[in-house]
């Protein structure tokens, strides 16, 4: 067996209480990596197609990756995959914190949680020893209370996911909390977990995770933390941690602002940017298994409305999405929303969108008080948002109406609003304008979770690599170049930062995988298995019925422009638009539709695969 | 604008030359000026400090990225010895990569 993984998952049966251990062949491991990769396998095989996402039919699978739980530079992460309520589709959402060493500690790869408890439960998890517990006195509670709960009673380091209140409500982008203020944010896996009457799953492990080349592992960590200790890279992200992207995208001009209507937010330059979040830090704090940048930065707000509130936080999206997309500047705002998103359980990207959505509709007479029970719901008015929170969490009147998310709330309201909402597939938009640089209308229109800026983030080279932002030419290779960089990352289970600010390439990760499992993969091999990796998911989403039609964006994008900044006065337009998503069908080996062609999936072999059955 | 100067360039940083710009902003007032002249004016006007943070071998240091009214330098046709304006604004920022 290879070491660095268990071989193993864990599988737990709501419906009937049960669990039983499922091996992983070691075929599988090798073609699928572990993380995304393995989700993508699981999947295939597992979830029925066309399967209700908030049905008993829906598995969530929680997954580590081969390099979890070792010293392998920000090797704390895990992903859920599972289908999502929000696309319809696949999802794979990821976080950081316990789980994934506590999973491998425990003798498991990952766990699969099927069927729906008869009322609300816990599960614990202690080596291979699970117990389901009636959660009746936790449900309601928000996700601190909850997450402090399981700390003090069960073990102070165990790994634990949970969902607050959203979660229980089926919001459509409801989040699952892990290690107090980190989050598998989006696509609304909280809601599938909250489906599942699953409102907490901790897990304690006592076992140890096998090195296949000790020594080698721990001089390449000495290597690139020599390495990251002179990068001004790696310096700047520490102090400043994300924020300081908002001082990049205002200048590049696209920074989401009033809904996505302009891509510059002046009034912010000061007080919800670097600068901001710097003066009101407190303290920093790093990940599981990050000895680099501890880039996450805590504040707190010191006077005024919300004085006393504090958070790890916040992250550039969130300042985007909450603050200038909201025409709001003020950051102990910010820091309140960013609180209660994570206490009730919401992604604050789609938060943020929705509640945009809301403003321009208001602005526009297509809402107005009578429908949002007396919000007055303008731009910048942030007492009025923060209500709307707390309405959408609890369901409540209006806020039931929007915990649709963005997609379902303008195809309800008509009246043209879709050219105005800021998703694709399902999922609301991160915090780049795809008009500041072309790159991104591809990324959010293929990627197979929707709206979506961990694919790849192509404003890496359109705005700080020098490729011109605005022309089609280049641009599918470019963006399946940096989402196979992404792939390969998601699949080890490695934090995306690492790679930016050390900074580590696609031989340097095979590297770290090839000590801990004693493979000998190159960057090449790595490569090719995040094209066999894509491809399937690509299958996953045509099997449960998406088609080329769904790889779109709205109006907004395609045919208006920015007023200000590099991009004003440029237009995608559909032709250029239609251009680069065939030219990334085609060099991902698929037809003008989208579709793998025979060549592709001969090439890739899937039909010689053995399934994974539970 | 004073006599001689045809020009002024608002320059602001943001995660570089954390030591020699510490406020984070400057004014670059002169004549007809390139991108790359109005480096080495920065360095002339700040010293020593400001050319190891800024260049290394005579080029932007790596992990910097410099934007000329939100445009990367590298995009513009004339790079480096693109001619600056009155009103243009330089952000010279660290690489970062979202968020």
């Amino acid at each position: 067996m290879l070491k660095g993984y268990k071989g193993r998952l864990l599988h737990i049966d709501l419906t009937r209480e049960r669990s039983n251990v499922v091996q992983i062949p070691e075929e599988i491991l090798r073609k699928y990596i572990g993380g995304r990769g393995l989700g993508a396998k699981l999947y295939w095989d597992l979830i029925p197609a066309k399967a209700d996402p908030l049905g008993p039919e829906n598995i969530m699978f929680i997954l580590s990756g081969p390099v979890g739980g070792t010293i392998t530079p920000g090797a704390g992460k895990h992903v859920i995959v599972t289908k999502s309520p929000a696309s319809k589709g696949w999802l794979d959402t990821y976080s950081s914190g316990r789980m994934t060493p506590e999973m491998k500690f425990a003798g498991f790869d990952g766990l699969v949680i099927t069927g729906k408890a008869k009322y609300p439960v816990y599960v614990l998890i202690k080596d291979e020893k699970v117990e389901i517990r009636d959660a009746g006195h936790l449900w309601g509670k928000g996700s601190f209370e909850v997450e402090a709960y399981i700390k003090e009673t069960f073990h102070p380091e165990c790994g634990e996911i949970c969902i607050g209140p959203a979660g229980e409500n089926l919001v459509n982008f409801a989040c699952i909390n892990s290690e107090f203020f980190r989050q598998a944010g989006r696509g609304g896996a909280g809601a599938v977990m909250g489906s599942k009457n699953l409102k907490l799953l901790a897990v304690k492990g006592s076992g140890g995770i096998q090195v296949a080349h000790l020594q080698r592992l721990l001089d390449l960590v000495l290597k690139h933390h020599a390495k990251f200790k002179v990068s001004p890279i790696g310096i700047a992200r520490h102090r400043y941690g994300t924020p300081l992207t908002y001082n990049i995208t205002h200048a590049a001009g696209m920074l989401p602002t009033r809904n996505f209507k302009t891509g510059r937010f002046e009034r912010g330059l000061g007080k919800i940017d670097k600068d901001g979040v710097y003066h009101a830090t407190i303290s920093t704090r790093a990940c599981y298994s990050c000895p680099f940048l501890a880039c996450s930065k805590f504040t707190e707000v010191k006077d005024g409305v919300y004085q006393g509130a504090k958070l790890e936080g916040p992250e550039y999206e969130t300042i985007g999405l909450l603050g200038s997309n909201l025409e709001i500047e003020s950051l102990p705002f910010i820091i309140k929303a960013n609180y209660l998103c994570d206490d009730l359980g919401m992604d604050t990207i789609s938060a943020g969108n929705v509640i945009g959505f809301v403003m321009e509709c208001f602005e526009k007479g297509i809402l107005t008080k009578k429908e949002t029970e007396g919000l007055d719901l303008r731009f910048g008015n942030h007492q009025e948002a923060i209500t709307l929170l707390e309405r959408i969490a609890y369901r409540k009147g209006f806020g039931s109406f929007c915990a649709q998310g963005v997609r379902a709330m303008a195809k309800s309201l008509d009246r043209g609003a879709e050219d105005f909402a800021m998703e694709s597939k399902g999922l609301e938009f991160p915090a780049y304008d795809p008009r500041a640089g072309w790159g991104t209308s591809i990324t959010y229109s293929v990627t197979p979770r929707g709206g979506c800026h961990r694919r790849a983030w192509p404003p890496m080279r359109e705005v700080l690599g020098g490729v011109y932002p605005f022309t089609t030419e280049g641009k599918a290779k470019m963006v399946k170049e940096l989402m196979d960089d992404n792939c390969v990352m998601h699949s080890l289970l490695v934090c995306d930062f690492q790679g930016k600010f050390i900074p580590l390439d696609t031989s340097e990760f095979a590297e770290y995988l090839n000590a801990v499992t004693g493979l000998n993969y190159s960057a090449k091999d790595l490569y090719e298995r995040a094209d066999i990796i894509e491809t399937l998911i690509r299958r996953i989403n045509l099997r449960e019925g998406f088609t080329a039609e769904d790889d779109h964006l709205p109006r907004r994008i395609l045919e208006e422009s920015l007023p200000e900044g590099p991009p004003e006065g440029k237009v995608i337009g559909q032709k250029n638009f239609l251009k680069m998503r065939n030219e990334y069908y085609l060099v991902r080996g698929w037809d003008n539709q989208g579709i793998p062609t025979h060549e592709t999936l001969s090439k890739y072999k899937y039909d010689e695969e053995p399934p994974i059955k539970l | 604008m004073r006599k001689g100067i045809s020009l002024k360039v608002k320059v602001s940083t943001a995660g570089a030359l954390t030591k020699s710009l510490p406020n984070g902003q400057d004014i670059i007032e002169g004549e007809t000026i390139t991108v790359q002249g109005l480096l080495e004016r920065l360095i002339t006007k700040h010293g020593p400090l400001m050319a190891k943070e800024l260049l290394h071998q005579g080029k932007l240091r790596e992990g910097l990225v410099l934007l000329v009214n939100g445009m990367n330098v590298l995009s513009l046709p004339e790079k480096f010895d693109t001619l600056l304006k009155d009103g243009d604004e330089l952000l010279i920022a660290i690489i970062v990569a979202g968020g």
